[in-house]
């Protein structure tokens, strides 16, 4: 009886799930407002994944209109088999991914100011003050060497980075947006972490 | 995946510094305001953006576009392998046409000069006709002039 009452649970759409579905069922209908909804939903996400990905806000605010755009017109294909948040990650993915191919010779860096927050966290403080041999790097170097370095990573790598210890994303989630096994995830983040480690040494010590 | 040797504390420590970096001050509406913008426009005209429309209609066609449009160079080399494709199935339908009908294309144009050479070849013998071709009664039951020959040729000599 329990067995079955958890699996219940488990096939119910959860209210959020639910709630998401119904804008998607509006906006494929053409409500704006409803699409407008799903957009502020996720357009923090969507923007930050595209920012570190890119290291420029230029082209991160012009992908990530262009990706909600892409979705608005494809919306009728959506066939519902992943939650709206899954398939529009991935039409950012390919898109960011694509686009990174195509301007493959440029690497301008166009970079956000950090929060005020940044000179707060505790973990940050302690990396400037105490093991970074250079005590006077200000953030804001260590920002750019940070970039730099995320810079030099294959873009699938830069990609789980950015996901994973940036933006906390589970293994699983990972693999279902690039389309690929939790292994290749798993591994992709090692050998990144550890490229990463390699060029940031100075940093970390 | 991570050994006992790698650790990498410290380096996701440093990598909460991305975290911090934010867009100005009321990126966020203005982004929404943008793209609610465009999506109406999209909406509007649905005929004037073809590419939104091939996008949703044919997103194969796309994503083989896009994957082609990011590598130059084996886009270049998929359209010089379809040239080839199609001069080598040009050659192919020439060679299996029967050899007596002229083999190459330029060879199956006549030649002015290659057919007096044919003709002459064979006795030729001039017959003449007094038959008159009655006039047309208008200009569209005119029957094309090769139907009725007042004189001609003939080459077996009969």
């Amino acid at each position: 009886m329990a067995t079955e009452a958890q699996e219940a649970k488990t096939r119910a759409p959860s209210p959020e799930a639910a709630a998401e579905r119904k804008l998607v069922e509006q906006a494929r209908r053409g409500d704006l407002d409803a699409y407008d909804q799903l957009v502020r939903r996720y357009q923090e996400r969507i923007y930050s994944t595209i920012y570190h990905m890119t290291a420029n806000h230029e082209d991160a605010n012009d992908l990530v209109q262009e990706t909600f755009i892409k979705a608005f017109a494809a919306l009728k294909s959506f066939k519902g088999g992943s939650s709206f948040y899954t398939w529009i990650y991935r039409i950012a993915v390919n898109k960011t991914i694509n686009f990174l191919k195509q301007r493959s010779h440029r690497q301008g860096m166009s970079l956000n100011d950090l929060d005020c927050n940044a000179e707060n966290d505790p973990d940050l403080v302690a990396l400037i003050s105490h093991q970074t041999p250079r005590r006077d790097a200000a953030l804001a170097e260590l920002q750019k060497k940070l970039n730099e370095a995320m810079a030099k990573l294959s873009h699938e790598h830069r990609m789980v980075v950015t996901l994973h210890d940036i933006q906390g994303m589970p293994h699983e989630e990972i693999a279902h947006i690039m389309d690929c096994n939790i292994g290749t995830v798993r591994s992709r983040l090692f050998y990144a972490r550890q490229q990463l480690q390699g060029l940031l040494s100075d940093y970390l010590k | 995946m991570e050994t006992p040797g790698e650790n990498f504390d410290s380096l996701q420590r440093l990598l909460k510094l991305k975290r911090h970096e934010v867009p100005p001050p009321g990126y966020f509406d203005r982004l929404a305001r943008d793209i609610r913008a465009r999506a109406r426009a999209t909406q509007a005209q649905p005929g004037l953006d073809p590419l939104i429309r091939l996008k949703t209609e044919a997103p194969w066609l796309m994503r083989v576009w896009e994957s082609l449009a990011a590598r130059p160079a084996f886009a270049g080399f998929v359209g010089a392998s379809a040239c080839a494709a199609v001069i080598a199935m040009m050659a192919l339908s020439e060679k299996s046409t029967p050899s007596g009908s002229g083999g190459t294309l330029a060879e199956t144009l006549v030649s002015p000069a290659g057919l007096i050479a044919a003709e002459s070849s064979r006795p030729l013998r001039l017959t003449v006709s007094n038959e008159v071709a009655p006039p047309p009664k208008n200009l569209f039951e005119m029957t094309p002039s090769g139907q009725t020959l007042p004189a001609g040729f003939n080459p077996a000599g009969h």
